[in-house]
C-alpha cells in the first residue's frame, strides 16, 4: 500500500506525537465514549491508532472514520491518564481542522453545524432569539409542547437543544459596565471574558464574578466590543474562524492593561490558554498571542491566588455542596483544587465529592447538541452520580455543564438548584444566605 | 524415575491396572477401584531433592512423608505450610492426590495455591514437568492443578515443587466453648470479617459433649498480644478454655470410632457452615447416630457418622448432601463399608463438567490404566 | 473478506451495533498492548450476554472459524492478537457486577470487568487482591487468561489463588461450570487448568472471585540505595528473617528516572530503590516494620522514608505502576520482557543484563518484584534509528535465555502469547509441550480458541495421544517443522 497520508500539509496531526503513544490503554477507562460504547475505535488509543492509519495511507476519511473523531467529546480525561504524556489535545485539534478541509458532511450535518456556528459565537444573535424563546416558554407553549410529545417528531439534535434550554427571564440581561472599581486597595487590575452562553444565558453569572472579584481588590476591566473567543471553533476543526476570532478578542483585550485575564467558563479559559499554539504561524499575532495567554486564569484560580479579604458569609448551615469538575478546567486546565478550596472557605459549606469524577457530564462544548443519546446517558449518568451524594445544592464551572445537569436532573424530574462555583461565593460575600435554594434557580419546567 | 515410567508403560501396554500409593493412609478414600493389579509404591521416592531456601522453595520426591519434610525444611527456619492429616505416614504425592489440606490453609492458601511445580508420570510412560521452580511463573498450562486432587487417575506424580513459608516466630491457640453451636459459628464468621490475621480457624461439635472453636495465631508477642485482647472482645460472652492437646490433629480423631461408620468431608459457604452442622445434628439424633464433625471457617469439614446400619447411614447421608448441594456446596463420602458405597455416589455429581473431566481422562489416560473407576462420574 | 452469509449470522446474534466490519474499525483491533505483532482480524464481535458468545462460537465451530477473546486489549504478550481468516470476540462490553456476597467475600462478575473496578465494589471493607500495574484498565477476563500477578502476589497469590470458578463458553459453543462458590470441590481442578491458559481453552464468560478482608494497617517504606545488589542484599535479609512482606518492588536508576518524568513521583535519586509493603494487624506491623527498617540500614540503605496517610501510600505506588508506560517518556519505543529468576540469582543476572546492554549499546531499566523474583526489564530502542529495533529484540530474548538459565522461567506474568512461543522448549522439553497439548485437545480439538498462542507447534488431535511422533519426512530428515 502506497503510503500516502490523507492529511494535507498545513499541521497533520504530528508523526512525533503519534508516536508517543505507546499503546498502553491507561486511557480508555477514563474516555467518556469507551466507556459508553466499549469499542476501540471511540478511545483515544483507538483514535491516535486511526491518526496513525490515515497519515500511512492506510486508512480513508471515510464516514466511519470521521465519525469516530466526531464522536471524541474533547474532554481531555486522557490527558490527566497518559502516562507517556501523549498531547492528544494537539493531535485531536489537528485532526479535527484536516477532517473540516477534506470530508464533505451530508447536507443536513453541514446545515445543523453551520446554524450553530452562526449563532453561539454571536452574543447579538443569542440575544435576539432569547424573546422569542422567553415567549415559547412563558405561554406555556413549551409545557404543551412537552406533554403532547411534539418533541420527539423533531430532528434529535432540535429536541437535544431544546432539553437543553434553561429557563429564561428577560430584563435579566443586565450588561456589565466598562469598569468595576475595587473595593478597598486594589491588588490588581484584571479583564473579564463575559464569553457568548455566559454573558446572554447567565449573565448573572458574570456579574457575580464582577462582584467578587470587586470586593477582593481587583479593578474589573470589561473591555467592550469583545466577541467569542473562538473555542466552539476550535474545537469542531473550523480552523480559519478560531483563528479570526482568536485575532480579534485579542485586539479587544489589546488596550486593557490588565495584570490577569479572567474567565468563568472553563472552555473558553482552556482554549484562551493555548492562543500561543493556535496563532503560532501568524508573525503579527504570536506575540500578543503568547502574552495573553500567559495572563489568562479561571475565576477560582485568581481569587485561589489572592489572600481572602471579604469576609465569607455562611449561606444555609450547613450546606451540602456537590462540586462537578468541569472537564476543560480539571483535566485542560489542571485546576481541581482551587474551587474546591474556595467553596471550602464558606463557613457551613460541606463539600462533597461526586464519585467518577473525572468522567465528563457529556456537555464537552457542542458535543450534546451533536450527539445528543451519548452525551443524555453520561448526563444521566453524572447526575445520578450527583444525586448519590444527597446534596443540597451543585456547582460546576462551566456554562454547557450547568445546561446540562439541569437538563438530567429535570429528566428524572429533580428540582435541585444547579449554580457556577462563584455565584455560590457571591451570595456569601453579599450574605445572601436565603437566596441559595430559591425556585428561580431550579431546573427548567417540563 | 524411570523405573515409573517403563513401570506404568508395560502394565498399560499389558492393559493392567496400576494404583499409585504413599503411605497408603488414603488408599481407602473414594470408590474402590473397578481393577487393581498393581500397586505403585513411591516408599523410594522419598528424597528431599532441593531446598531453595533463600528463594524459599523446595523440590521433593512424592514418596516424602509431609513430617521428613517438614524437618528437612527447618533446618533453615522454613516449612510447608500445609498441615494434613497423618504426617508422619502421609506422602507429598498422597496428600497432593487427594488434595488433603489441613487448617493452615485459611492464611496460607491449600495445596493447590502452594505448588509451584510437578513431575507426572503418564500412563503411558511419558515424563512431563509443568510449573518450574520459581513462584512466578505462567509459562504453559498449570499442569500442578490438574494433578492436585486428581487420586491418581490421571498421572502418577513423581516430584513437587512447592513455594514455602518461614516458620512463626510465635504460636498461640485460643479455644472457646459453649453450649450450642450457634454463637460459635457466628463467632466464626465474626472473626473472618474482622482485621485479626488467624491462620488457622476450626469449630468442632459432636452429639454428646459442648461444642468449641479454636483460632491459631502467629507472629511476633506483640501483634499477638494485641490480636488476642481484640479476639477477647468479640468473644466476650463465650466461655474460653483451655485448648486440647493437638487440638490442630483433633480431625484424625474422625477415623476412629465404633463401626459401622462413614467419614466424609463437605464444603460449603462460610455462612452456611452453621445450617450444615445443624442438619448434621438433626440427622445424627433420628434415628439414634452418632455424630462429630470438625469443620473450617472457610466451610471446609470433615465429619463421621457412626451407625447401627447401612441404611440409616445411607440415609442420613443422602439429607446432609441434600443440604449441602441446595446451597452450591459438595459432600464426599471418604471411608465407609463396601456395601454403603456400592449403594451411594460417594463423591457427589460433578455438574455438566464431566464430559470434560472424561475428555481429559482419555487424553492422559486412554487405556483407564491408572486407578481406573475410582473416581468422580466413574472416572 | 469474511464470507457475507457468516457475517450475516454474526449479526443476527449480536445485532449491526455489536458487528464490526469496517477496515479501519478491525484496524484498531489487530493487536493489544504488544504493538510489534499485527493481523487484522477479519470482524469483531462484541457480545453482551454468554448466549451471545455462545451462538458467536457455535458459528465459528460449525465455519471453522478462529476466535481470539479480548477483553481491555492491555496485554504484553499479544495473547489477545488476531488470527488471520480469524475474528475477534470482545468481552468488553460484558461489564456486570453480577453478585457482591460480602459475608462470603466472594464477587461474580462478568469478564469484562476491570479489576479495579471489582475492589471498588467491595471497598473499603475487602479488596481483590491480585493488582497488576494496568489494573484500572485490565479485565478481569484477562487477568483469568493470563493469570495475573501484580506487585502484591509475593503474599496474596496470583489469580488463580482467587479464582474460585468459572463459567465457561468450550470452543464447541456449549457451557460448562468449573469450580463453583465453594471450596475444594471434588473432580479435576479445571477451573485451575483454565486459568492461565491464556484463551486456549475456551471463553469464561462469568468468574467467581474471592475477595480479601483489608487489613488493619498498611505501611509502604521506601530505601534508597547505591546499587541494586545491596537492594537485593536487603531483601535476602528481609525473607531469611523470616518476615514476609505484601509486597516488594525493586527499581533501579532509569526506571526511577521515567517515573519521575511521568507522575513526579518524588523518589530519592538513587542505584537501587526499594519499596516495602507490610501489612496485617497494627501491632504486628509495627513489629516487622522496626526489623525490616534495621535490615535496610544494615545493607546500606542510606534514605528511609516511610509513608505516613493513604496519599503519600498512593504517592509511593504511583511510580512503581507508571513505571512501564512512562518509560515513553525517556524513550521513543522500548520492549518489556518479563522473565523470573531466582531472588538469589539476582546480582548476577543484574550485571550480565548490563553487559549484555552494553554490548547491544542500548539502554536497559530495570523493575523487579524482588519478593518474587519476577524481573522487568524494559530495553529502550528508538525505531527511527536503522537496526535498533532488531537489536532491541535480540537483546530481549538474550535476556530470557538468561533467565531460564538462571533457573527461571520466561514469563511470570504477562503470559507466553504470540510473543514467547518460540521460547517454550527452552524452558520445556517435548513431553511436558505434549502433555500440555493433550489437555488443550480435550477442550478444544478443532483448534479454533485463540489456536497459535502459546504453543510453538500445534498439535493434531486427532492424533493418539501418546509421545511425540515425528512425522515419517521429517524423520527422514527431509522436512522439518517450524
Amino acid at each position: 500500500m502506497s503510503p500516502v497520508s490523507i492529511f494535507d500539509e498545513h499541521h497533520p496531526p504530528a508523526a512525533a506525537l503519534i508516536d508517543q503513544c505507546v499503546h498502553c490503554g491507561f486511557c480508555l477507562p477514563t474516555c467518556p465514549t469507551y466507556f459508553t460504547w466499549r469499542e476501540e475505535m471511540d478511545s483515544p488509543r483507538g483514535r491516535i491508532y486511526l491518526m496513525k492509519l490515515g497519515t500511512e495511507g492506510n486508512a480513508q476519511m471515510t464516514d466511519t472514520f470521521v465519525g469516530h473523531f466526531d464522536h471524541c467529546l474533547g474532554c481531555m480525561a486522557c490527558l490527566t491518564a497518559c502516562p507517556s504524556g501523549v498531547q492528544y489535545d494537539k493531535l485531536i485539534e489537528a485532526t479535527r481542522a484536516q477532517i473540516e478541509r477534506h470530508y464533505s458532511r451530508s447536507f443536513a450535518d453541514r446545515l445543523f453545524r453551520r446554524m450553530i456556528f452562526a449563532l453561539f459565537p454571536y452574543p447579538g444573535r443569542l440575544r435576539a432569539l432569547t424573546v422569542p424563546l422567553w415567549l415559547y416558554q412563558r405561554s406555556g407553549l413549551r409545557a404543551l409542547a412537552h406533554r403532547l410529545g411534539l418533541l420527539a417528531l423533531l430532528p434529535s439534535r432540535l429536541a437535544a437543544m431544546e432539553s437543553l434550554l434553561p429557563e429564561l427571564t428577560l430584563g435579566r440581561g443586565t450588561r456589565l459596565p466598562p469598569r468595576v472599581p475595587a473595593q478597598g486597595t486594589p491588588r490588581r487590575r484584571v479583564g473579564v471574558l463575559l464569553g457568548c452562553v455566559q454573558r446572554v444565558l447567565f449573565a448573572e453569572v458574570n456579574a457575580a464574578t464582577a462582584r467578587v472579584l470587586a470586593a477582593e481588590g481587583c479593578e474589573v476591566i470589561v473591555p467592550p466590543g469583545q466577541g467569542c473567543c473562538g473555542a466552539l471553533m476550535v474545537h469542531a476543526g473550523m480552523e480559519q474562524q478560531a483563528l479570526d476570532a482568536a485575532r480579534r478578542l485579542i485586539d479587544a483585550f489589546a488596550g486593557a492593561e490588565v495584570d490577569t485575564i479572567v474567565t468563568n467558563a472553563a472552555g473558553c479559559g482552556s482554549t484562551m490558554k493555548e492562543y500561543a499554539h493556535l496563532l503560532r504561524d501568524d508573525p503579527q499575532y504570536a506575540q500578543r498571542a503568547r502574552t495573553l495567554g500567559a495572563k489568562c486564569r479561571d475565576v477560582s484560580e485568581v481569587l485561589a491566588e489572592l489572600e481572602p479579604r471579604a469576609p465569607r458569609h455562611p449561606l444555609r448551615a450547613p450546606l451540602r455542596v456537590a462540586y462537578h469538575d468541569a472537564c476543560h478546567l480539571q483535566h485542560a486546565q489542571n485546576v481541581r483544587l482551587q474551587p474546591r478550596r474556595l467553596l471550602s472557605g464558606i463557613p457551613g459549606l460541606e463539600l462533597v465529592e461526586i464519585a467518577d469524577a473525572a468522567l465528563c457530564c457529556g456537555s464537552a462544548g457542542i458535543f450534546n447538541l451533536i450527539e445528543p443519546r451519548a452525551a443524555a446517558d453520561l448526563g444521566d449518568r453524572k447526575v445520578r452520580a450527583c444525586l448519590a451524594t444527597d446534596p443540597d445544592v451543585i456547582v460546576s464551572g462551566n456554562p454547557g455543564c450547568l445546561l446540562q445537569l439541569r437538563a438530567g436532573l429535570a429528566r428524572v424530574g429533580r428540582t435541585i438548584p444547579v449554580l457556577h462555583t462563584i455565584q455560590l461565593l457571591d451570595y456569601s460575600l453579599r450574605g445572601m444566605t436565603h437566596n441559595v435554594v430559591g425556585a428561580q434557580h431550579a431546573a427548567p419546567l417540563r | 524415575m524411570d523405573d515409573v515410567a517403563t513401570l506404568l508403560r508395560d502394565a498399560s501396554r499389558d492393559g493392567q491396572a496400576v494404583i499409585p500409593s504413599g503411605g497408603g493412609t488414603k488408599l481407602d478414600w473414594g470408590r474402590p477401584p473397578r481393577r487393581a493389579d498393581l500397586v505403585l509404591s513411591t516408599a523410594r521416592l522419598d528424597r528431599v531433592l532441593e531446598h531453595a531456601w533463600a528463594d524459599m522453595t523446595a523440590t521433593v520426591e512424592a514418596g516424602c512423608t509431609v513430617a521428613r519434610l517438614q524437618h528437612s525444611l527447618a533446618e533453615h527456619g522454613q516449612r510447608l505450610a500445609c498441615d494434613p492429616l497423618w504426617p508422619e505416614r502421609a506422602t507429598i504425592g498422597g496428600i497432593l492426590a487427594t488434595n488433603d489440606n489441613g487448617t493452615l490453609r485459611a492464611r496460607f492458601g491449600g495445596l493447590r495455591d502452594l505448588i509451584i511445580g510437578v513431575t507426572l508420570v503418564l500412563a503411558d510412560g511419558t515424563v512431563a514437568k509443568s510449573g518450574g521452580k520459581v513462584v512466578k511463573n505462567v509459562a504453559g498450562y498449570d499442569l500442578p492443578k490438574l494433578a492436585t486432587g486428581s487420586f491418581g487417575t490421571l498421572a502418577m506424580i513423581t516430584q513437587a515443587v512447592f513455594r514455602l513459608h518461614p516458620l512463626p516466630h510465635e504460636t498461640r491457640t485460643l479455644t472457646f466453648a459453649a453450649t450450642r453451636l450457634e454463637p460459635l459459628c457466628e463467632l466464626a464468621l465474626a472473626i473472618q470479617g474482622s482485621q485479626l490475621a488467624f491462620v488457622s480457624l476450626q469449630v468442632r461439635a459432636d452429639g454428646a459433649a459442648e461444642p468449641a472453636l479454636d483460632v491459631r495465631f502467629e507472629g511476633t508477642r506483640a501483634g499477638l498480644d494485641s490480636q488476642q485482647d481484640e479476639l477477647l472482645r468479640l468473644a466476650a460472652n463465650l466461655t474460653r478454655v483451655d485448648p486440647p492437646a493437638a487440638v490442630w490433629r483433633i480431625r484424625e480423631e474422625l477415623w476412629q470410632g465404633t463401626e459401622p461408620a462413614v467419614t466424609g468431608t463437605f464444603s460449603v459457604l462460610p455462612t452456611e457452615l452453621q445450617a450444615l452442622c445443624a442438619q448434621l445434628d438433626e440427622v445424627g439424633t433420628a434415628p439414634a447416630l452418632g455424630w462429630r464433625v470438625v469443620a473450617q471457617g472457610v466451610g471446609v469439614g470433615h465429619f463421621r457418622l457412626e451407625g447401627a446400619t447401612s441404611d440409616a447411614l445411607v440415609a442420613a447421608l443422602q439429607r446432609l448432601r441434600a443440604a449441602a448441594e441446595r446451597r452450591g456446596g459438595t459432600l464426599v463420602v471418604l471411608v465407609g463399608p463396601e456395601d454403603l458405597k456400592a449403594r451411594l455416589d460417594v463423591w457427589g455429581s460433578p455438574g455438566d463438567a464431566l464430559p470434560l473431566f472424561q475428555r481429559v481422562k482419555q487424553q492422559l489416560d486412554p487405556q483407564g490404566t491408572l486407578s481406573p473407576g475410582r473416581f468422580v462420574g466413574g472416572l | 473478506m469474511m464470507d457475507p452469509r457468516i457475517l450475516d449470522r454474526f449479526r443476527a446474534i449480536v445485532g449491526s451495533d455489536g458487528l464490526l466490519t469496517e477496515p479501519e474499525q478491525l484496524r484498531t483491533y489487530e493487536c493489544d498492548g504488544l504493538t510489534n505483532f499485527r493481523v487484522l482480524p477479519s470482524a469483531v464481535v462484541l457480545p453482551t450476554t454468554t448466549e451471545q458468545v455462545q451462538a458467536t462460537v457455535r458459528v465459528c465451530h460449525e465455519a471453522h472459524i478462529p476466535f481470539v477473546a479480548r477483553g481491555s486489549g492491555t496485554g504484553l504478550s499479544g495473547g489477545a492478537l488476531p488470527i488471520e481468516h480469524g475474528i475477534v470476540i470482545s468481552l468488553a462490553r460484558m461489564v456486570r457486577i453480577l453478585e457482591v456476597d460480602i459475608p462470603n467475600a466472594r464477587v461474580v462478575v462478568e469478564p469484562g470487568v476491570l479489576n479495579l473496578s471489582v475492589t471498588e465494589a467491595v471497598a473499603p471493607a475487602y479488596f481483590y487482591a491480585p493488582d497488576p500495574s494496568s489494573q484500572q484498565v485490565c479485565s478481569i477476563g484477562g487477568n483469568v487468561a493470563e493469570n495475573s500477578g501484580g506487585a502484591h502476589c509475593l503474599k496474596y497469590g496470583f489469580t488463580t489463588t482467587h479464582v474460585l470458578g468459572l463459567e465457561v463458553v468450550l470452543p464447541d459453543g456449549s457451557l460448562v461450570h468449573l469450580g463453583g462458590t465453594t471450596l475444594d470441590r471434588p473432580g479435576y481442578d479445571l477451573c485451575g487448568v483454565f486459568v492461565g491458559s491464556e484463551g486456549t481453552l475456551g471463553i469464561a464468560t462469568k468468574v467467581i472471585l474471592r475477595v480479601v478482608r483489608r487489613p488493619a494497617l498498611i505501611q509502604t517504606l521506601l530505601a534508597a540505595f547505591n546499587s541494586t545488589n545491596e537492594a537485593g542484599a536487603a531483601v535476602s535479609g528481609i525473607i531469611a528473617a523470616g518476615v514476609l512482606p505484601a509486597a516488594i518492588e525493586m527499581m533501579d536508576n532509569l526506571a526511577i528516572q521515567a517515573a519521575e518524568a511521568a507522575v513526579h513521583a518524588n523518589y530519592p535519586d538513587c542505584g537501587g530503590l526499594l519499596l516495602v509493603e507490610l501489612d496485617g494487624p497494627a501491632a504486628e506491623v509495627a513489629a516487622l516494620m522496626t526489623q525490616v527498617r534495621a535490615m535496610c540500614t544494615s545493607c546500606g540503605a542510606w534514605e528511609i522514608r516511610v509513608a505516613q496517610s493513604e496519599e503519600e501510600r498512593a504517592a509511593v505506588w504511583k511510580g512503581r505502576k507508571a513505571a512501564f508506560a512512562a518509560m515513553g517518556r525517556i524513550s521513543p519505543n522500548y520492549i518489556v520482557q518479563d522473565g523470573v529468576i531466582p531472588r538469589t540469582a539476582l546480582p548476577e543476572v543484574m550485571s550480565e543484563i548490563e553487559r549484555l546492554s552494553r554490548e547491544a549499546g542500548l539502554r536497559v531499566a530495570n523493575v523487579f518484584h524482588a519478593g518474587d523474583g519476577n524481573l522487568h526489564p524494559l530495553v529502550l530502542y528508538d525505531v527511527r534509528i536503522a537496526g535498533q529495533e532488531r537489536r532491541a529484540e535480540r537483546l530481549a530474548f538474550s535476556i530470557l535465555e538468561l533467565c531460564v538459565k538462571a533457573g527461571g522461567s520466561i514469563t511470570g506474568e504477562h503470559g507466553v502469547g504470540e510473543e514467547k512461543k518460540a521460547f517454550m522448549p527452552v524452558m520445556f522439553a517435548e513431553p511436558d509441550l505434549d502433555t500440555m497439548q493433550r489437555v488443550r485437545c480435550a477442550f478444544d480439538p478443532e483448534r479454533l480458541s485463540n489456536p497459535t498462542k502459546v504453543f510453538p507447534r500445534p498439535r493434531l488431535c486427532a492424533e493418539k495421544p501418546g509421545p511425540y511422533q515425528p512425522h515419517p519426512l521429517e524423520a527422514a530428515g527431509i522436512a522439518q517443522l517450524f
